[in-house]
């Protein structure tokens, strides 16, 4: 790890946020248009900076940089080759929630400080969906974690080099890709933002700057957990022939494909129904998972 | 570098980031004020999900115990297995429970 | 999607007028501060003005105008509206702009070969000022103006406060001209009016078919076939553009897609393409298929807001919300037309947001099948004295000389009231299920 790597990580970011909005176009079956995407970005830090006329200030400009803030470190939780691998701490994974974690008060921040209604009825609205993605995210990871006797996603990785989790540990796999679909703000979870329901919701009253960060935070978002994805479930970077970091590009361009594709494929569920069913079934069932995690370690991986 | 280190760097890049943003929005073309003036919505908001709030934070604070369990279980082997299985039954009864007591719906 | 854009009155309304706004590669804007562009008709009706001037002032300083050729709407023109009070300044600058704008870049919309203008105007200088002026102006017509907070007990004893608070004319989440006072309780409304806002000058346009209906009714001497063809195609597009915004507000892309490519055979038959129905039908009956069988639009839209047979009576309700509750109630039965062609209503009977979404996507079927089995025959027929319109029967009133759009004002109030209890996604849903028109009969 050289004093390089903030920067190296907040390349990644926007490189990373640029090829997410390709994927988006491309899965929506336009014609992906990077020279568009970057003069748009470049439209929107060329406006003055907004504030609604009451509402509270503070937390409408200060959403906007905490959920990018959660964004990026979460991304850099994600080992990208053994020659790059972000964050590496012990206690990685949790960090990787911990950071998913400020999400939630970015989005309700940014619904209560624009102070419109259907701002903060979608500020009320992302809470209970965190109600509902925050326990399956979590549990899944100690479930992941228990074969590699680590928290650190370069242990995890590591202990996939001969079988990926996703072999191992499938039913984690299925909790945790809609989980993570939800914490990257995309649909069908999209209940606090969505335009067609609530006109932009919790993120509905930023432009310009404010547009701009909102608009990279939620791509980086995508990439951060595909990456993590890929971490805890493909064997990051581990593949035959080619480079890890090929490797590892190929496979979270691969999940991110697959998220953005299924998001168009499912109607949004009803939020009461979202978070009662997760709790009568997702949590129980994560459960089920670690005890499953557990066995297949002491007979597979001591 | 340590990873500790690169954690606040990170963050204070991000946050630097966006201020420099601001600022240069601010400096370059002022600022304005967005859509109408009105008193903003922030009523006592009727929370319906109050009682998965509740179960939420309960299950948050287990969660605390299965991050090191799940570090140190391999080497303990199946003496830890079986705590664990104690542990999460007893978190599953709890699920069904608050199940019966109609805790899982929206008020 | 690079550019949003929010569009005036909706995309729905435009998607019958001819342009579909999201095929066009323009993102769809939930509200005007997250919208690049203003999508407009040239003259705006009169409920619309001051709504347009207020979300064209929220909107961002590169903002751009697209002025789309649309229906001829008395009103307001929309250039001097926006010009004449220092909202948008054509400034010496904005044109020099011209070439980076990448809505001219990128989708060309003459390729689709409507006259159409398009004019991009940018705001410069640091206006604060001008700002805090537009301010004051527009707390009097606010848009989601008038929100109040009253507290009383709520089920579980706690006291909480209602939010109170209008949506409309112009928001994402309603048919353009719609007006909705909600009062919510948590996110569960609780009550909830719906008014249509709309008015036309001269009756001859209250509503996006009602228009290609009336020049039916007025042309009763010439061959109807040719009105059948007509009034059928209009109604397929009608219900795929319908169909689009269903797909918009359950969030799933996939559906807004399918009725999509539907709406976009149907609008370049209607532009003389005519082989292009046959490629509307295919679509239609493949949507159709997978619908009518789909666990996923089950699962949303079963049981939800349901109109039963006594209701469609005793309201008046009338057209596909009719069908849908089993009351086969159409004026095209009584049509010899129709009749020589084989027409038999659609028909459904559970009333609820499923049923009427599936009644209409026979409907389309069945019009565009309609549609060309009137080009094949060419047959004369005496003119009917109604025309069974998207959303229920027009007729010809002698004595004001307009339409009459019977059960309009019906659909509105009985949308309101099955969309109070309701959690607010399904209360969204459901208001979207009657197809609510924002236009009225005046008179």
């Amino acid at each position: 790890m050289s004093n390089w790597t903030p920067l190296a990580v907040l390349a990644v970011a926007l490189a990373g946020a640029l090829a997410v909005a390709l994927l988006e176009q491309l899965v929506g079956g336009l014609r992906p248009a990077p020279i568009a995407i970057l003069r748009r970005a470049a439209a929107l830090l060329d406006e003055p900076l907004s504030a609604p006329h009451r509402p509270d200030a503070w937390l409408y400009h200060l959403a906007p940089p905490l959920l990018l803030a959660a964004a990026m470190l979460a991304l850099a939780t994600v080992p990208w080759a053994p020659g790059f691998r972000g964050i590496d701490l012990s206690t990685g994974a949790i960090l990787f929630s911990a950071a998913l974690a400020y999400v939630s008060p970015a989005v309700f921040m940014a619904g209560w400080g624009s102070g419109a209604p259907l701002a903060v009825l979608g500020g009320f609205r992302f809470l209970a969906l965190m109600l509902a993605y925050a326990m399956p995210l979590a549990m899944v990871v100690t479930a992941v974690a228990a074969p590699a006797a680590s928290l650190r996603p370069t242990a995890i990785v590591e202990a996939q080099d001969s079988v990926p989790m996703l072999v191992s540990q499938p039913l984690a796999f299925v909790l945790f890709v809609p989980a993570a679909m939800a914490v990257a703000l995309l649909p069908p979870f999209d209940l606090a933002h969505a335009s067609a329901e609530l006109g932009g919701g919790a993120l509905g009253h930023y432009s310009g700057v404010h547009a701009a960060l909102v608009g990279l935070a939620q791509r980086v978002l995508v990439v951060a957990v595909a990456g993590m994805t890929v971490t805890l479930f493909l064997a990051g970077w581990h593949g035959p022939l080619l480079p890890p970091a090929v490797w590892m590009v190929g496979k979270t361009v691969a999940v991110a494909t697959l998220l953005l594709w299924g998001a168009r494929r499912v109607p949004r569920p009803p939020l009461d129904w979202l978070v009662a069913w997760t709790w009568k079934l997702a949590i129980p069932a994560a459960l089920g998972v670690i005890v499953w995690g557990g066995l297949v370690t002491l007979l597979f991986y001591r | 570098m340590n990873a500790v280190t690169l954690l606040f760097v990170l963050l204070a890049l991000t946050f630097g980031l966006a201020a420099g943003g601001y600022g240069f929005a601010l400096l370059r073309r002022g600022h304005r004020r967005l859509g109408p003036v009105r008193d903003p919505a922030w009523v006592r908001f009727h929370v319906r999900y109050y009682t998965f709030a509740l179960l939420f934070i309960a299950f948050d604070m287990e969660m605390a115990y299965m991050y090191p369990w799940a570090v140190v279980f391999r080497s303990l082997g199946w003496f830890a297995y079986a705590e664990i299985g104690f542990f999460l039954t007893v978190l599953g009864l709890g699920i069904l429970y608050a199940w019966r007591e109609g805790a899982l719906r929206w008020s | 999607m690079v550019l949003s854009a929010f569009v005036v009155p909706d995309e729905t309304s435009w998607a019958v007028w001819g342009h579909d706004i999201a095929a066009d590669g323009l993102a769809i804007a939930g509200s005007p501060e997250g919208a690049d562009v203003l999508v407009v008709p040239g003259h705006l009706p009169d409920g619309l003005s001051e709504a347009v001037k207020s979300a064209w002032a929220s909107m961002p300083r590169r903002r751009r105008l697209i002025v789309l050729a649309g229906p001829l709407i008395e009103g307001a023109d929309v250039r001097t509206l926006l010009d004449g009070n220092g909202h948008a300044r054509v400034s010496q600058e904005g044109h020099r702009h011209q070439h980076d704008d990448p809505v001219a870049d990128e989708h060309g919309h003459d390729a689709h070969g409507h006259d159409e203008h398009e004019h991009e105007q940018h705001e410069h200088g640091h206006d604060e000022h001008e700002h805090g002026q537009h301010a004051q102006e527009q707390d009097a017509h606010d848009h989601h103006a008038m929100m109040e907070v009253t507290g009383e007990p709520s089920a579980d004893g706690l006291v909480m406060e209602d939010l109170e608070f209008e949506l409309g004319p112009l928001s994402a989440v309603l048919p353009g001209g719609v007006m909705a006072t909600l009062t919510l309780d948590g996110d569960v409304v609780e009550s909830c009016g719906l008014r249509a806002t709309l008015v036309s000058a001269d009756l001859r346009v209250p509503d996006p078919l009602a228009c290609a209906a009336w020049s039916a009714i007025q042309r009763d001497t010439e061959a109807s076939m040719g009105r059948v063809f007509d009034v059928e195609l209009e109604r397929a597009v009608s219900h795929a553009a319908w169909l689009t915004r269903l797909g918009r507000v359950l969030g799933w892309a996939e559906l807004a897609d399918g009725a999509r490519r539907i709406l976009g055979h149907a609008l370049s038959a209607r532009e003389g393409h005519h082989e292009a129905l046959r490629e509307s039908l295919r679509a239609a009956e493949r949507l159709h298929g997978r619908l009518e069988c789909s666990r996923r639009l089950r699962f949303r839209l079963r049981g939800r807001a349901v109109v039963d047979r006594g209701t469609v009576e005793a309201y008046g309700l009338t057209g596909p919300a009719a069908r849908a509750a089993g009351v086969a109630f159409d004026a095209r039965v009584d049509d010899p037309a129709y009749g020589a062609l084989g027409f038999a209503p659609a028909l459904r009977a559970a009333g609820d947001a499923e049923a009427r979404t599936l009644v209409r996507l026979e409907e389309i079927a069945v019009s565009l099948g309609l549609a060309l089995r009137g080009l094949d025959h060419g047959a004369d027929a005496p003119a009917a004295p109604a025309i069974e319109g998207p959303r229920g029967p027009l007729r010809h009133n002698a004595v004001s000389g307009g339409l009459e759009a019977s059960g309009a004002a019906a659909l509105l109030r009985v949308a309101g009231e099955r969309a109070a209890g309701l959690e607010w996604s399904d209360a969204i849903a459901a208001i979207t299920s009657f197809d609510l028109s924002g236009w009225r009969v005046a008179g």
